[in-house]
């Protein structure tokens, strides 16, 4: 969460705006892995083939918290204009409870730490680029 | 899941949805929204900075741990660019 927080205390400083922290968008917790190198927790990921591990948040934990989340933007005020600033995990969940599914490839690509804003716009399309179930 | 009509679209050319997406055309604008924002309401999103646990490579993540790792300077700089491009 701290990188988060710093994270929006930079843009909120520049931007003479105010940050909230919000602990709905703290990561997705890695249950055995926590505080444990990364390559542990890939190697298990791939060969149990799920990114929901022993004494972690599971899914529905993490689902209901995304959809907490969904549920205060929409109850806030209507006319605002909302950055959240969050973690990898969190942010793919977050993606894929607004989209429905997300491809991790392309998640992947297009968000990568620090590298830009996305705004999640009311927009339809007819067309889909290749899609993978969440896991 | 709620979206069986996006499957049915599922494998078409992305290189379509990339020509008219603005900022998603890194492969996001052809995804629809499931549950559509609120007329009005403008949500954006952005993962945090290059941290000290990503350059370490260490899972980092739950309540006990969150506060161990803080952004590089490389992340710092990483935000203050956004900040500076987004500002209007």
């Amino acid at each position: 969460m701290r990188r988060a927080v710093e994270s929006a205390t930079i843009l909120a400083d520049c931007w003479g705006v105010t940050a909230r922290r919000e602990d709905l968008l703290i990561e997705v917790n890695a249950g055995i892995f926590e505080n444990r190198p990364d390559a542990e927790r890939l190697e298990w990921k791939e060969q149990n083939r799920s990114r929901y591990y022993p004494s972690g948040e599971s899914r529905s934990d993490v689902d209901g918290r995304v959809s907490s989340l969904l549920g205060k933007l929409r109850a806030g005020p209507p006319e605002e204009h909302v950055l959240l600033v969050t973690h990898g995990g969190l942010l793919f969940h977050l993606l894929h409870g607004v989209f429905g599914r997300v491809d991790w490839q392309e998640y992947c690509e297009a968000y990568s730490n620090g590298r830009r804003i996305f705004e999640l716009k009311n927009y339809e399309s007819p067309l889909l680029s290749s899609t993978t179930p969440i896991r | 899941m709620g979206c069986g009509d996006a499957e049915s679209h599922a494998g078409r050319s992305r290189a379509v949805t990339d020509s008219a997406l603005g900022r998603f055309e890194v492969g996001l604008s052809g995804w629809r929204l499931r549950h559509p924002l609120p007329g009005g309401l403008r949500v954006s999103v952005l993962r945090h900075g290059e941290s000290e646990n990503n350059v370490l490579g260490i899972e980092c993540t739950d309540l006990v741990n969150k506060d161990l790792y803080g952004l590089t300077p490389v992340g710092v700089e990483q935000i203050e660019h956004i900040a500076e491009q987004e500002y209007d």
